[in-house]
């Protein structure tokens, strides 16, 4: 029984990165931003309750149907919590928000005609609502980083278990329906001529339609249409071994999302927001890791004053969004002499004044022109930046600096121990 | 009180009763006149717009239904007290394995045991779900033994559902109303599918549906016309045909019209509610 204990401990909470979860969370909420975005939810509240079969939840809890303000109002709340967690602002009341309005926003449709197209993408949303996967690649890692710059967040079981329960919904959901297929049809699912059928009818009558007519083609050859069926068995029963086995890894993941890519092209459905929950299959911790690994083209030198709590704030913000790792940081305080060794031209009270920054070309900028300069190799700036150079902002961005700066060592003393 | 060492739990289960107690008495003595209220339009519009089905349902109906709801929210309030209890408190925790007994597994930032035990629960909810529907073959959305496709297809012959429109300037022509624009916020599968439903039904109570749906189905495709949501005719009636194919696998391009077409029903524009 221990030994069981520990291996379901072992899987779910072997020490991960937050920086794996955290993007997995960004990529996920970006897709379902993009595909939601147009979506208007509204519309169920006009229609008429004769169509209305409440699934399980809905009847249970008896939810019921609201009206149309009601539902864009819903929606509109929706649609800005999921912007929310993609960015990681308030996560856990966003994500929360997001798995709550979802449920009964992507399930409304669901009380007049079920499908399970995007059910998955619910239940993601529920383990990300349990998760802690806003303690990197957010908002709210920025501020807890300006706050606490010697704080990281450390490996943990917290990060691995959520990326694994997808990993788990979705091997249950090809297994349930490979045991469904078996078990109605057995191998007669293969052997008969059923798939040959489906390819003709559903590219006939314009329900369905279907992003190509190919399946008519295909149904002419009847082995094809039988490699088809028993491809698609035997990757739906075989899933669940990518959850152990690395290599089984490479090889069911993406066949299954070339077998859903391959319904849509020759039967007609869609399982786009399923095809998203893949995305926890990608360690993007690694994928960040060797694209920051890349020789550095260009790169920016921060000079700021250790001892300023505001500059340190800075410098934690600026750790956080240099995911290209192209910024080096010099605390003057402590650093001088290499500096004035390296950049004689330099002034400590100068330094010590404004923030420096250094380009590759040994261009020197300060206060705001430094900040406009950094924007340059970070991402997350590059929406700002052509902004920082329409007329007047550099004249506006100036006043507000010197504004700041000029307060700032009588508003804040940092201690270099104080957490 | 203050030597007790258990106070904080005491102190702590109090306030959950006295959670449970307001609610009782909140869904007993407060809830059923404000239902009452808002069945007859005399509560707050929020309240009052939740209640749509007067036209079918007496007020007990809605009562009985809140009894319901405050029974389960009871159930939920008690089951959720146990869990806070449990998991906060010492007292209970000692009871769990102890956390030294996964420390490699954790790594350098363990996992306390409160949390342990909620995402274990969760796991055990979502796994026991997607399990649970795969066994008994019971849709539990958004849990799912997932059947779709599951089927063997034996037959050569297949029928689907159409909708065409009667133009009101015309006499006879029908017009075949092919793109979902007519038919939002239904796609036209989640829109057949539910018609078929109805239609192949044996309870004729849901049989008898049909045609409501079908007035629903006119009357919104007028709306959306009015609002300028798609440039189809105005309509003085929909038809509900049956359409059926032959499939032929030696030669699947050929023939791709339906065989057979039967009129299933016709509902008026002025018949629409």
């Amino acid at each position: 029984m221990m030994f069981l204990v520990r291996k379901w401990n072992q899987f779910w909470f072997t020490p991960g990165s937050a920086d794996n979860l955290g993007l997995c969370r960004v990529v996920f909420f970006l897709c379902l931003i993009a595909f939601y975005a147009g979506s208007d939810f509204s519309g169920w509240g006009s229609v008429s309750l004769v169509f209305w079969r409440p699934i399980f939840f809905f009847y249970w809890l008896h939810i019921p149907l609201l009206s149309v303000g009601f539902l864009h109002l819903l929606q509109a709340a929706w649609k800005c919590a999921l912007v929310l967690a993609c960015l990681g602002c308030f996560t856990r009341l966003s994500t929360t928000a997001s798995f709550v309005l979802g449920f009964y926003l992507i399930g409304l449709p669901k009380n007049f005609r079920l499908d399970h197209t995007d059910a998955l993408v619910v239940l993601t949303l529920l383990v990300l609502a349990f998760s802690r996967c806003g303690d990197a690649w957010s908002i709210d890692s920025l501020i807890r980083a300006a706050r606490r710059p010697q704080e990281h967040p450390p490996i943990s079981g917290e990060y691995t278990w959520p990326v694994r329960a997808v990993w788990a919904l979705l091997a249950l959901m090809f297994m349930a329906a490979a045991v469904s297929k078996l078990r109605h049809a057995e191998l007669e699912w293969v052997t008969s001529q059923t798939m040959a059928i489906w390819l003709v009818t559903h590219n006939y009558g314009h329900i369905q339609d279907p992003a190509t007519s190919w399946g008519l083609f295909l149904a002419q050859h009847t082995w094809v249409t039988h490699v088809i069926a028993a491809g698609t068995i035997a990757i739906e029963a075989a899933y669940p071994l990518a959850l152990f086995n690395t290599r089984a890894r490479w090889l069911l993941v993406p066949s299954a999302l070339l077998m859903q890519l391959g319904i849509r092209l020759l039967m007609g459905p869609a399982f786009y927001p399923q095809m998203f929950c893949n995305v926890f299959w990608i360690p993007w911790d690694r994928v960040a890791a060797r694209l920051m690994a890349r020789p550095q083209r260009q790169s920016r030198m921060v000079l700021f004053d250790g001892y300023c709590g505001l500059c340190n704030g800075t410098v934690g913000v600026v750790k956080g969004l240099d995911i290209l790792q192209r910024v080096v940081f010099w605390d003057v305080t402590q650093d001088w002499d290499g500096i004035s060794h390296r950049y004689p031209q330099l002034d400590l009270d100068s330094c010590l004044k404004d923030m420096h920054v250094i380009d590759v070309d040994g261009q020197i900028t300060t206060a705001f022109y430094a900040y406009r300069s950094l924007a340059w190799v970070l991402p997350a700036a590059w929406v700002v930046l052509p902004l920082l150079y329409l007329p007047g902002i550099p004249w506006i961005g100036s006043r507000v600096y010197a504004y700041i700066a000029s307060r700032r060592s009588r508003a804040c003393a940092y201690s270099p121990g104080a957490g | 009180l203050r030597s007790c060492p258990n106070r904080f739990t005491l102190a702590l289960v109090m306030c959950l009763a006295g959670l449970l107690g307001s609610w009782w008495v909140f869904a007993t003595k407060f809830a059923p006149g404000i239902v009452e209220r808002a069945y007859f339009g005399h509560s707050w519009s929020v309240l009052n717009e939740i209640i749509t089905g007067q036209a079918t349902h007496p007020v007990e109906d809605y009562l009985a239904a809140w009894a319901g709801i405050s029974q389960r929210v009871q159930i939920v309030l008690l089951v959720v007290s146990g869990l806070v209890i449990g998991i906060t408190r010492p007292e209970f925790r000692r009871w769990y394995p102890a956390n030294a007994e996964i420390p490699s597994t954790t790594g350098p930032q363990p996992i306390c045991n409160g949390r342990l035990l909620t995402v274990n629960l969760l796991l055990a909810f979502l796994i026991g779900g997607m399990a649970y529907d795969t066994v008994t073959r019971r849709e539990n959305w958004p849990f799912s033994p997932y059947n779709m496709y599951s089927a063997v297809e034996r037959s050569f012959s297949f029928s689907h559902l159409r909708i065409y429109g009667i133009p009101a300037k015309e006499q006879e022509r029908e017009i075949l109303l092919p793109d979902a624009i007519y038919f939002r916020p239904f796609n036209k599968v989640q829109l057949y599918d539910s018609l078929l439903q109805a239609y192949s039904s044996h309870r004729p109570t849901r049989r008898a549906r049909l045609k409501d749906m079908m007035e629903d189905v006119l009357r919104r495709y007028e709306v959306l016309r009015a609002s300028g949501l798609h440039d189809g005719p105005p309509l003085r009636a929909m038809r509900l045909y049956e359409l059926t194919w032959r499939v032929n696998l030696e030669d699947p391009y050929a023939n791709q019209k339906p065989v057979d077409r039967k009129l299933i029903l016709e509902v008026k524009a002025d018949s629409a509610p």
